[in-house]
């Protein structure tokens, strides 16, 4: 048998990948995509925890609304138990030709549990206010935005009192890789 | 014995470098993990909609509470357990999108289940989800679009299910009295949706016969699910074949024992004869 350095038998995921674009999203003005993780107590980011969440850079649209980003993703983890799977939050904001900075949409995404390729499409909302409000977001900017983000994922029952708007999707490929979760008996892929 | 010994190391070399942190499923007992989310829905005759989502677990299955604290977990009311019992997602106003200009209502809204379940409940039915499509207008008029249920798929993995979704019609007098005042024919207990026979009045199983149900289709519910299942039938194989092998050598060694001691015994006694004789 190979000579096993310590740590040999933790488990750990990468996830390594991009996020390739936004669709959909009716506009002209240039977007960029901002991206924090959220996981559970068990989990450990290797090799540090990043405080700064994934941002993109500025993009406007193509011809056909394809806003590319294109922005690498390599994630590690080291975990104890398969609970808090690390998920995505998504939030697009948008440069208009004024210099303002508004949030566009918001989405969450659950990252796939299983080793392969995946084509994550996120779709992504945000919520709406009264009239006045709206015709101030389209005149002046600012639109409506969250003021408790645990709506997001924490307290989903905080989005009962909420009305929304769809906005565009946010494009994410992504490839897992899995390692020793087979020393412990968790499944997640068929044999 | 080189099985023995390779069993052993492995359990201890797991031991001495991974630890026993990995939190492990419990005795003859499977975890499952579920999460996902409700993406989208389209193709839906209002606008405005927001969805009920239910789940029923079948007989050996329960929620996991052990691995996290959660406080809604020790309340009684059934409504209070959002995203693990029964779910509301918010109000979403669809927007024209993708290449045919059709609207989809989008949601994202995450769901976790995290069940536990008896190795024998795994091989059997699996918890099943119910939904409720409803829309809102602007004058408070609530309408339901649609019922729909789904089984969890039972094969670990990613999924993307597109779950159909119908209403029943009564008549066309409430048809006319849902368009202008709101409110619709509905099924006072989804779950009988799912259910594949049903006992009639004299107690008879039979199976389910929707003669005489008029419905209208529809639109579509998008799902998209990772499964993973925690079991801990290789350990207990694992460590049942140790505990044979470890019984087999340890009787080898008994025998042997008592060989060598009954053939010293042989040997005294022949000696002393030795001597004797001698």
């Amino acid at each position: 048998m190979d000579f096993k350095e310590p740590g040999d038998y933790k488990t750990e995921v990468h996830f390594i990948g991009q996020i390739v674009a936004g669709t959909q999203f009716d506009t002209s003005a240039g977007l960029f995509c901002e991206i924090h993780l959220e996981y559970g107590d068990q989990w450990r980011e290797l090799p540090n925890r990043s405080e700064q969440g994934i941002q993109t850079q500025t993009s406007y649209p193509s011809v056909d609304e394809l806003i590319v980003w294109a922005h690498p993703i390599d994630l590690h983890f080291s975990t104890n138990s398969i609970f808090g799977w690390p998920k995505f939050i998504i939030r697009v904001w948008r440069l208009d030709d004024v210099g303002r900075i508004d949030l566009l949409s918001y989405g969450v995404t659950a990252l796939p549990c299983s080793p392969g390729y995946f084509k994550l499409e996120c779709p992504t909302w945000r919520p709406i206010g009264t009239w006045q409000d709206e015709a101030m977001a389209f005149f002046i900017g600012g639109p409506p935005r969250l003021m408790n983000q645990d709506a997001l994922t924490k307290e989903v029952g905080l989005r009962q009192t909420l009305k929304t708007v769809s906005s565009g999707s946010v494009i994410i490929e992504i490839e897992v890789m899995l390692r020793n979760f087979d020393v412990h008996w968790a499944r997640s892929q068929i044999n | 014995m080189a099985d023995l010994a390779f069993i052993q190391k492995e359990i201890e070399l797991r031991q001495n470098l991974a630890g026993e942190n990995f939190i492990s499923p419990p005795y003859n007992g499977a975890k499952v993990f579920v999460m996902g989310e409700l993406l989208s829905a389209k193709d839906f005759e209002d606008d405005n909609l927001y969805i009920f989502m239910d789940s029923r677990l079948p007989p050996n299955w329960q929620y996991n509470l052990e691995d996290y604290y959660d406080p809604r977990a020790t309340e009684t009311d059934v409504s209070d357990l959002i995203n693990r019992g029964k779910s509301v997602t918010h109000c979403s106003r669809a927007v024209p999108s993708g290449k045919n200009r059709k609207p989809i209502s989008h949601f994202c809204f995450p769901v976790a289940w995290n069940l536990i379940a008896t190795d024998d409940a795994l091989f059997r039915a699996w918890p099943q989800v119910c939904v409720q499509v409803n829309s809102v207008d602007d004058y408070g008029r609530h309408h339901i679009l649609g019922y729909g249920f789904f089984e969890i798929p039972n094969t670990p993995g990613f999924h993307k299910i597109s779950l159909q979704t119908w209403r029943p019609i009564e008549s066309l007098r409430s048809e006319i009295y849902s368009f202008y005042l709101g409110g619709s024919v509905r099924i006072e207990n989804p779950w009988e949706l799912s259910n594949t026979f049903s006992f009639d009045e004299e107690g008879e199983k039979s199976v389910v016969n929707r003669y005489g149900l008029s419905t209208q289709s529809g639109g579509s519910v998008q799902f998209q699910l990772s499964v993973a299942i925690q079991t801990q039938t290789e350990l207990e194989k694992q460590r049942e074949a140790a505990k044979i092998l470890i019984h087999k050598q340890q009787s080898e060694l008994v025998w042997r024992r008592n060989e060598k001691k009954a053939k010293v015994v042989v040997d005294r006694t022949t000696a002393q004869y030795k001597i004797g004789d001698y």
